[in-house]
């Protein structure tokens, strides 16, 4: 085995996904779409990168390198604005009880 | 034949799949991401339980459908995971004596086409299906058992992939804002660009924005209503909670997904949405919450790591709107799903493709015309 394959790059922590998973899951990505239809969205979605427990708070920035890297490789130039992402609420996991109501009525 | 589709949610890369399983030369355009409208917001459920009986026949014609595209994606583009879970029973839950009068009368329609359907106490509730509810929450509950939970953005990509395969074209970012027109035919699609983009056959599969496409066309077709929904999941658990709950009375459902997170969401606010705002709002999470920590107080703990916000399209019927313009030859409308298209929406688009490729008209969809009163 490869020194690389002992000691892979984590991108994901959540998940547990590497780097090779993530570049893994961006081919199987354009194998379905096609680069016209690929883009940062359906790459969280094959990989399942940014949708664990941080949202993306601690891979969002790795998943774009490897997004714009890849598609570098496949000649396509990717502009910042294609690399939209939106961040969700809340900021960090809260408690669902904190926003119930103590009535359905109010509700 | 050469046939453009607006729009890649579930219906849209549902009619293009099959269209292009026909044979025929599809292109998908989207003027966002694939599957960005109420589609990558939903919960996906396949449900029988539909409020005409027309719906329910084809939820149950949903179900094979997407067994079999379950199996044709992994045997013939190797998807590595399945788009589609097992069934599931779904409890609907009424919390007043009011709700269950209410639930009881749709329930006549669901057994009228065959589903079994069982009555059941809050205590008969916690013992036979969820030990977690709290039996004094609620008044009454009805039960079926024909639902199934799919893989929502597998499902929708998963068909692109298999489109794909027989040689359709697929674009992103590509918002389709104006068209050619002349003899009564649509000639071209424009982008935003200036970019034209020619075709025998348009299809209108833009869900609650089709609405602004017929408008831009001046064609007079049925008014939908486009409300305010949304959702949010929370951490993954390990996977015991099988069935999907349903609160009719607040436009609410939840399940723990194939994704094993819990997922609940708002499928009506009743709170009009004519900006198409995905935003999230306090008041929706305020809504689901209060219901969830109702039915089940212990999941006040569960952590909540996103929300969002979506619109959807509703008739005042309540059935889709399926069918050809009358106004221009070529052009298709499939779109008005209401809180139902993942359910109904396998059937409903391997109909309509029927009807876009072999021009045969299809008996079932004449109920859904865009002109109807
Ligand atoms: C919170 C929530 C929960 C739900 N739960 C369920 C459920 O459990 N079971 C169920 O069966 N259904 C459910 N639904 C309903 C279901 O998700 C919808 O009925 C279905 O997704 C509609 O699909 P669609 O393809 O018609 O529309 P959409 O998914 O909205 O897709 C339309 C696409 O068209 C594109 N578009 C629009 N205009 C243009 C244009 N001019 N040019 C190019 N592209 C354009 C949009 O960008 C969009 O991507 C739920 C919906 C929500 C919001």
């Amino acid at each position: 085995m490869s020194e690389k394959k002992l000691h892979p790059a984590i991108i994901c922590r959540c998940l547990d996904r590497t780097q090779e998973d993530m570049i893994g899951a961006f081919h199987m990505m354009i194998d379905f779409l096609g680069i016209d239809g690929a883009d940062i969205n359906a790459f969280r979605r094959f990989s399942w990168g940014t949708t664990g427990f941080c949202q993306g708070r601690g891979c969002l920035a790795l998943m774009q390198r490897i997004y714009v890297n890849e598609m570098r490789k496949l000649d396509v130039r990717i502009s910042p604005d294609e690399l939209k992402y939106k961040a969700r609420s809340p900021a960090q996991p809260v408690p669902l009880g904190i926003f119930a109501k103590n009535n359905l009525e109010e509700v | 034949m050469k046939v453009l589709v607006i729009g890649s949610g579930t219906i849209g890369t549902s009619v293009s799949q099959e269209l292009a399983d026909k044979g025929v030369d599809v292109e998908i355009y989207d003027a966002k991401y694939l599957g960005y409208g109420a589609t990558s917001r939903s919960l996906s459920v396949f449900s029988v339980q539909q409020r005409d009986r027309r719906l329910v026949k084809l939820a149950l014609e949903s179900v094979e459908l997407a067994k079999e595209l379950d199996r044709r994606l992994k045997e013939e583009a190797n998807f590595p995971i399945g788009i589609f879970g097992e069934r599931c029973p779904h409890v609907s839950v009424a919390f007043t004596e009011r709700d269950y009068e209410i639930l009881r009368d749709y329930s006549e329609v669901w057994r009228s086409e065959g589903i079994d359907v069982k009555d059941v106490s809050p205590g008969e509730v916690k013992e036979e299906l969820l030990p977690w509810v709290d039996e004094n929450s609620f008044y009454r509950a009805l039960v079926t058992y024909d639902d199934y939970k799919a893989f929502t953005f597998p499902f929708t990509l998963g068909r692109v992939g298999l489109m794909r395969m027989k040689g359709g074209k697929v674009y992103k970012y590509r918002e389709i804002k104006d068209f050619d027109t002349g003899g009564g035919r649509i000639k071209a699609a424009v982008m935003e660009d200036g970019h034209k983009a020619d075709a025998d056959v348009f299809v209108v599969a833009g869900g609650a924005k089709s609405r602004e496409i017929a408008k831009k066309l001046d064609d007079p077709v049925k008014p939908i209503r486009v409300t305010t929904a949304g959702g949010f999941c929370t951490e993954p658990y390990k996977y015991l909670f099988k069935p999907v709950i349903t609160v009719e009375s607040k436009g609410y459902r939840l399940t723990q997904t194939l994704r094993n997170e819990f997922a609940a969401v708002v499928y009506d606010m009743g709170i009009d949405n004519p900006s198409y705002d995905i935003e999230e709002s306090l008041r929706l999470l305020e809504r689901i919450a209060t219901v969830t920590v109702k039915l089940f107080p212990s999941f006040a703990y569960i952590n909540v790591l996103r929300q969002w916000g979506a619109y959807l399209d509703y008739t005042d019927d309540g059935l889709p709107i399926v069918g050809w313009s009358r106004k221009y030859e070529n052009l298709y409308y499939i779109y008005g799903f209401n809180n139902y298209g993942f359910s109904i929406g396998t059937a409903v688009a391997a109909r309509a493709a029927v009807e876009i490729a072999d021009g045969r008209r299809d008996q079932f969809l004449e109920d859904f015309r865009p002109y109807r009163e």
